[in-house]
């Protein structure tokens, strides 16, 4: 189910009273009805793959409390392997299979022989390297001991399984999701507030941001090859932010949505554009996932410890892996990998945590400074998402070079197109509101906050009237719901 | 959570209260290119503001025209009131039948047609009736036709916008401030659009789809029982596109075998009689010669075998 789709605007309400009328009295019960709510939000999509979220969740809670019982390290560290092979192997197999078997083929070929095995024909299950790095989390935290495994099935399951996260994130953590199924709940007035607020806020930058950036984009990138270098930096540019406006919006929604259950989610996105270097922009971007490589893999490969060389060898591997989670492309662990070289220059000078807080707190309007560093960044996160929207490494390569031509001067005419203009109207009222509100958890949570309630709610009847305006018809999908 | 519904309650009746005064406001300040979701066509091209008031004087007429416009620029109501027919047309722009089936409710009470000549293509059917919805919401007389011509059966948030943006500006006597200029065309009384006489331009009306929905023909099936239930003649008819158009579509049998299963059904792009240089002002819309002949043949359709 859709977030933007008329079916998700009477499931959400429906589920709303009737959590908080009906089952919010009893845990189990309570815990039984989000378990129950959450398989039909995703059976919405296709039921047949409930299975395969079925399995994740027995298995990770069968290891989880296996690994609790030996005393052994070693049979401990075999469950652990049993939990994380499981995990893998579904997503290797949805999401990798054909990639890996066209590259046997491809090297197979270069060596003068044909290997006689197809690819298949599947369908990616929507979500599934969301939900399976959450139960590998899981699991892993209780190999660490740093969670005690949980011996309720219903609430694990609803962990697992808790719909406004499910498909898209934030990809949560045990220890700070898993114990809010334990704890009883009451409406809170002020979070149920602040929650329908962030959900506003998302579907603003999901329909009218992301939607009509994507228009433009994909009208841009599905010529790119007779387009010219101007005009492929402005779908660059576009494709910016619908990648922005569409994942955080997603974000803010699912987080807005579990607030309204008495749920807190972790925060996703914190501004990425507003970063003044690439080691900032990680911090701010998909910060979930950012933090599980960081806690799952950055850390156990030692780290920023240890020679130069093998601090080099962890952040290449962290970020090419990375990359490839996002899919099955080549394209994706260039993405990667390029990311991890402009990184690591910032790691050796030792200047990857110059920037921690927020750009010019307090300020109405970024210094010069600032201002530059942005801008800069920015053209280098925009250039680098030309690989991530690109099919294959030629596509990319060609847009490169189209742009790092002279034909980058040209494309003008697309420039002052309506539509081009309006959309380009609609980013600088988003920017300046992301501007002003970048010190809080989104946007838009202060905003007007110690002026009168006349005055906000005309500020989100404007919000509310622009999307009714400006949003794109169609109820395109989530960008990652792909990943 | 009593206040929290509370405030949900006055925020929603306020937030909707401002969502229409800025809409309205949008509608009247904002050039309409720069207005993406608010459409207006209020006067615009197939004059269905003039055809819809038109229509509430014609009572007890023996033949009603509906469809696109292809309808009202191809069936010249005066030809066929020369040979003895009392009728009129009810077609407007990209009219599908979803609309059809909506105007169709509202006027045949009063107008009794005995015959109901449905224009019916691939391309119509093929069409998501947005456009055509938003066509009538526009043009309609009253607030009342305004609102039962929005739900037709779309939700869709442009046509929400126009229905707010008409209620108003019929509200505050506006329409013609905003009315959208029309140029080459010229209102038939019996609703018929004559249009200037131009060679025939091919570059123009090439829009041609060929994906037939399933709600189209839901729609038209409402309307065969309509017509069963009112006992009027139904005859569907496909009027001529130039052959080449005609011919890009790959569904042409099936859609003949389709219509031909919901009533009496002719389709004048068969036999070939029309060329693209003679008979065209576009890929999709007749000339004056080409109406003559369309009409004429119908006639001797309906002479010869008025069942």
């Amino acid at each position: 189910m859709l977030f933007n789709s008329i079916d998700f605007a009477v499931f959400f309400p429906l589920v709303f009273v009737l959590y908080w009328f009906v089952f919010s009295g009893n845990l189990r019960v309570r815990n039984t009805f989000l378990l129950v709510v959450s398989y039909v939000f995703y059976g919405w999509w296709d039921p047949r793959y409930l299975v395969l979220l079925a399995i994740s969740t027995l298995v990770d809670f069968s290891c989880g409390l296996a690994i609790n019982l030996p005393k052994n390290e070693r049979r401990r560290k075999a469950i652990l392997f049993i939990s994380l092979a499981a995990n893998l192997c579904i997503l290797g197999f949805f999401k990798y299979y054909n990639f890996f078997i066209s590259g046997f083929q491809d090297a197979f070929r270069l060596m003068g022989h044909e290997l006689s095995v197809s690819s298949l024909n599947l369908v990616l299950p929507v979500g599934i390297s969301f939900y399976t790095f959450q139960t590998m989390s899981y699991t892993v935290d209780v190999y660490r001991r740093r969670i005690e495994p949980t011996s309720d099935l219903l609430a694990f399951g609803a962990y697992v399984s808790f719909f406004p996260q499910l498909v898209a994130g934030p990809i949560e953590r045990a220890g700070n999701l898993l114990p809010q199924f334990f704890n009883q709940h009451n409406f809170d007035y002020t979070a149920a507030v602040n929650g329908c607020r962030q959900i506003l806020w998302g579907f603003f930058k999901k329909l009218v941001i992301a939607d009509n950036c994507g228009v433009l984009a994909d009208a841009i990138f599905n010529q790119y090859d007779t387009q010219p270098g101007g005009t492929l930096l402005l779908g660059a540019f576009f494709f910016s932010f619908q990648i922005y406006g569409d994942f955080s919006g997603y974000s803010d929604i699912a987080i807005g949505t579990a607030r309204l259950m008495g749920f807190e989610l972790m925060k996703n996105f914190s501004f990425p554009y507003f970063s003044r270097d690439i080691a900032e922009f990680w911090r701010r971007w998909h910060i979930s996932l950012s933090t599980w490589f960081r806690d799952y893999m950055y850390v156990p490969l030692g780290g920023n410890q240890g020679s130069e060389v093998k601090k080099t060898r962890n952040i290449l591997l962290v970020f090419v892996i990375s990359g490839f989670w996002h899919g099955a492309n080549w394209t994706f662990i260039l993405w990667g990998l390029a990311n991890a070289l402009l990184f690591l220059p910032l790691l050796v000078m030792k200047k990857n945590r110059i920037h921690l807080e927020v750009a010019d707190a307090g300020k109405t309007l970024p210094g010069p400074g600032n201002l530059l560093r942005m801008c800069l960044n920015f053209l280098l996160v925009m250039l680098l998402w030309i690989l991530f929207r690109s099919h294959t490494v030629g596509e990319a390569m060609t847009i490169y070079s189209r742009i790092f031509s002279a034909s980058v001067f040209e494309g003008g005419a697309y420039y002052s197109q309506g539509q081009v203009i309006i959309t380009l109207g609609l980013l600088g009222f988003f920017v300046a509101t992301e501007w002003v509100g970048r010190e809080g958890a989104y946007a838009i949570e202060k905003t007007f906050a110690a002026k009168h309630r006349s005055l906000r709610w005309t500020f989100y009847s404007l919000l509310i009237f622009l999307t009714g305006l400006y949003m794109h018809r169609g109820g395109s999908p989530f960008i990652y719901f792909q990943f | 959570m009593e206040k929290f519904f509370k405030n949900i309650v006055v925020f929603t009746v306020a937030a909707t209260a401002a969502y229409i005064l800025m809409m309205t406001m949008a509608g009247w300040l904002m050039p309409p290119a720069s207005r993406k979701n608010l459409v207006y066509t209020y006067g615009g091209n197939g004059f269905e503001n003039l055809r819809l008031i038109e229509a509430k004087d014609n009572k007890n007429i023996d033949i009603l025209f509906i469809g696109s416009s292809r309808a009202y620029r191809s069936f010249d109501t005066r030809i066929f009131e020369d040979a003895g027919y009392n009728c009129f047309n009810l077609g407007s722009s990209n009219q599908t039948p979803v609309q059809s089936l909506a105007i169709l409710e509202k006027h045949l009470p009063g107008m009794l047609p005995k015959t109901v000549v449905m224009e019916v293509n691939p391309d119509i059917f093929s069409n998501d009736g947005i456009e055509s919805a938003i066509d009538l919401v526009s043009n309609a007389p009253s607030l009342p036709e305004m609102f039962a011509y929005s739900k037709c059966g779309i939700n869709d948030i442009r046509i929400v916008n126009t229905l707010i943006f008409s209620m108003a500006t019929k509200l505050a006597g506006m329409e013609e401030r905003f009315a959208r200029p029309v140029k080459g065309q010229k209102y038939i009384t019996g609703g018929f659009v004559q249009t200037e006489e131009k060679p025939y331009d091919k570059s123009a009306g090439n829009d041609y789809h060929c994906d037939i929905k399933s709600r189209q023909l839901e729609a038209l099936d409402k309307i065969t029982r309509l017509m069963q239930r009112n006992n009027i003649r139904l005859w569907l008819v496909q009027s001529p596109v130039v052959p080449a158009l005609y011919n890009s579509c790959g569904q042409n049998v099936y859609f003949d075998s389709l219509m031909t299963g919901k009533a009496r059904y002719t389709n004048f792009n068969a036999q070939g009689k029309f060329t693209d240089t003679i008979h065209f002002s576009d890929g999709q819309h007749l000339n004056e010669e080409g109406v003559k002949n369309l009409c004429s043949w119908m006639l001797n359709i309906l002479n010869q075998n008025p069942k």
